[in-house]
């Protein structure tokens, strides 16, 4: 034992302090050459990982994240990325492909984030009476390529199952069932703008908050298409086949305290029931260099699509109370 | 202050190695005793064996004996 430099206690002077040892790393060593190997990694944080790579993939992640937005994605949403070798914590590792890894993203804390869309819709609609729908489905559209917004599709559903148990009781007509109908402003029912109608409304918009309003979704349109979801072949979906459906990431409400928003909090009680799946599942192969590139780009198109509509909701009016972390 | 291309190229190289040798199984890390031990399934069902005769030895020898009811006759042996 090293001499001490105090009067009295010891020290343990050389002794290291942390013991880690991993039993099977293999993939994670394999996964961290290939990122260094494509320039996604920084050789530098090796150092900071202490040389184990398991924490070297998971600097490089959050590296990876905040070189895509991951302040903006913060601000207004509660994520988790990570790497595993299994797409639920459910499903049973398949043997028969040892080299595959998951990259998949899942809300935190089972926390959703929140965005109202009455007064921006308020204010597109003196613009044109299309534009409303136009940018909401522009918005939840390109969220949704990437992951779930709960909104009042989802709500109508709900009514409706709550309809149909309703109508076979003998009392049917005592149950109060939500009206979602009447939380959705009637500029909703418009049809939205094709992308050259709208190329040419963009241009004759005078108020400058819709200009920018227009330009940020049309902006989170583009990003969210650069690369697609992958295909989840049937082995996966039988590793999935037990879970519930991916928790919502966004609820997306016409004012706070709506019948929408009712039904969310109704909904969210039976969603944790059985393991949901992760919102994002991306399986890849870390031997083969191509699909960890790949893999990387479909995740750093995810993290600019969450962080462009945080970007958006920052410009619509009424949504201060959903910042998660400034 | 950003580091010249030269010296992060070494740097990548260098860090590309040791993850070779991590690949291997030749990193310094595999060389401890317990490093040895998690690379080697005959260390580990070595180990496996000997907890399983542990447990089996404490099960067999570690009985209480209960008393038997009044008015019952002692164990023939």
């Amino acid at each position: 034992m090293a001499q001490g430099s105090g009067l009295v206690l010891p020290r343990f002077g050389t002794v290291p302090v942390v013991q880690r040892l991993v039993a099977d790393d293999r993939l994670a060593v394999i996964l961290a050459m290939a990122l260094v190997d494509l320039d996604i990694a920084v050789p530098g944080d090796w150092k900071k990982a202490d040389r184990d790579p398991t924490s070297f993939i998971r600097i490089t992640l959050d590296r990876w994240i905040g070189t895509h937005g991951g302040s903006a994605i913060r601000h207004r949403f509660l994520l988790s990325g990570m790497i595993t070798n299994s797409p639920s914590d459910w499903a049973e590792r398949d043997e028969t492909r040892p080299n595959q890894l998951f990259l998949i993203v899942e809300p935190s804390e089972a926390t959703c984030g929140c965005a109202t869309f009455g007064p921006t819709l308020k204010l597109l609609e003196s613009v044109h009476p299309q534009l409303p729908a136009t940018f909401f489905h522009l918005f939840v559209g390109a969220l949704n390529r990437w992951i779930r917004v709960y909104d009042h599709r989802d709500a109508e559903e709900r009514a409706e199952t709550l309809r149909e148990w309703a109508a076979q009781e003998p009392d049917a007509d005592q149950y109060e069932l939500p009206d979602v109908e009447g939380s959705i402003p009637p500029c909703m029912r418009q049809a939205a703008l094709n992308e050259s109608e709208l190329a040419q409304l963009k241009d004759k918009i005078n108020d400058p908050l819709a200009t920018k309003l227009v330009d940020a979704v049309t902006g989170l349109d583009r990003v969210s298409r650069q690369s697609e979801r992958p295909e989840l072949d049937d082995d996966i979906g039988q590793q999935l086949s037990d879970c519930n459906p991916a928790l919502p990431c966004l609820l997306a409400v016409f004012a706070e305290g709506d019948s929408i928003a009712g039904c969310f909090d109704e909904d969210a009680r039976g969603m944790m029931e059985v393991e949901p799946e992760p919102n994002i599942i991306i399986p890849f192969d870390p031997t083969n260099a191509e699909s960890v590139q790949r893999t990387f780009h479909m995740f750093g198109v995810a993290c600019q699509t969450i962080a462009a509509a945080s970007r958006v909701i920052d410009l619509m009016s009424g949504n201060d109370q959903w910042i998660i972390s400034r | 202050m950003s580091r010249n291309p030269k010296s992060k190229e070494v740097t990548k190289r260098a860090v590309l190695a040791e993850l070779e040798r991590l690949r291997q199984g030749r990193h310094a890390r595999y060389q401890t005793l317990v490093g040895r031990f998690v690379r080697c399934p005959d260390f580990i069902q070595a180990a496996v064996l000997i907890a399983a005769a542990v447990n089996a030895s404490a099960r067999t020898y570690n009985r209480t004996p209960l008393d038997a009811p009044p008015g019952w006759l002692p164990p023939v042996s």
